[in-house]
């Protein structure tokens, strides 16, 4: 069948024609192709949440460095706020509807220290019979 | 002698095992929502283990909701090699306003375990009681 699309962005355009040719594919089959991805992945993100949250908040730590002791919270790929207590970011979490199952929550200058290699002695070590 | 005195608030009786029990401390955990975990958890006294508190991954996902960037989580030096964690904050409810901010953390791969570590340890009195079988709570008096 023919389909005939108007007032598209003629950059996405470009690029999608760009990407066709690498590919070696026809404008029709390149267009197939994207439609039948958005369609596997329909309600589902091919990012996942965590990883869009951790992408946010690389983007934007430098910006929080002096502001010790506060929580900056992450969440839908956003910043929601920075929040003096921690029932300042309940009260932010808790305006989500539907609920965050997943969100970035860092008290600057205390959980962004990597502490290096930590130890787990024997603690996973028991006898399975006396 | 020193003469400190310690009061028991809450006791358990340690875990049995194949040859020696061991102690054990229930815990009240709430997420970054304030929302407490809907039962009591029980975790095995590891001092040999660095962090926090270590959890199933099951129990680990009501914590998500608060969890450290990847780049914060952590990794640990064990007999079975180096062990990556996911880590998510976590707040400790001992009771009459006594709250503490710490850890949960879950391994990357495989399932977890239970146990209560040094960094959270070193923030509470537990007693020992390795006569009664019991790990308890306290308080100085």
């Amino acid at each position: 069948m023919t389909l005939v699309i108007k007032k598209v962005d003629e950059k996405i355009i470009r690029e999608f024609k760009a990407e066709a040719a690498r590919k070696g594919l026809s404008l029709s089959k390149a267009f197939e192709e994207a439609v039948r991805t958005w369609l596997t992945f329909k309600g589902k993100y091919a990012v996942s949440e965590t990883d869009l949250n951790n992408m946010a908040y690389e983007a934007i730590e430098d910006k929080f460095k002096d502001q010790s002791g506060k929580y900056v919270v992450i969440a839908r790929g956003t910043l929601v706020g920075v929040f003096k207590s921690l029932e300042e970011v309940a009260e932010a979490m808790k305006k989500f509807d539907p609920p965050v199952k997943q969100a970035l929550v860092v008290k600057v200058g205390y959980d962004d220290k990597v502490p290096g290699e930590l130890e787990w002695l024997g603690g996973s070590i028991e006898l399975k019979s006396a | 002698m020193v003469g400190r005195i310690y009061r028991a608030k809450k006791c358990i009786d340690y875990e049995k095992s194949a040859l020696s029990a061991y102690p054990k401390i229930n815990l009240k955990l709430l997420n970054v929502r304030l929302e407490e975990y809907p039962s009591t958890l029980s975790f095995v006294v590891d001092t040999g283990f660095e962090g926090s508190i270590l959890v199933k991954n099951d129990v680990y996902e009501f914590f998500e909701v608060g969890e450290l960037p990847r780049k914060y989580w952590r990794t640990y030096s064990s007999m079975a090699g180096l062990i990556t964690m996911k880590v998510a904050k976590a707040i400790v409810w001992l009771g009459e306003n006594i709250k503490i901010e710490t850890y949960v953390e879950t391994p990357l791969l495989g399932t977890g375990k239970m146990l209560v570590g040094r960094e959270l340890l070193n923030k509470v009195v537990v007693i020992l009681d390795g006569a009664r079988k019991q790990a308890c709570i306290a308080d100085t008096i």
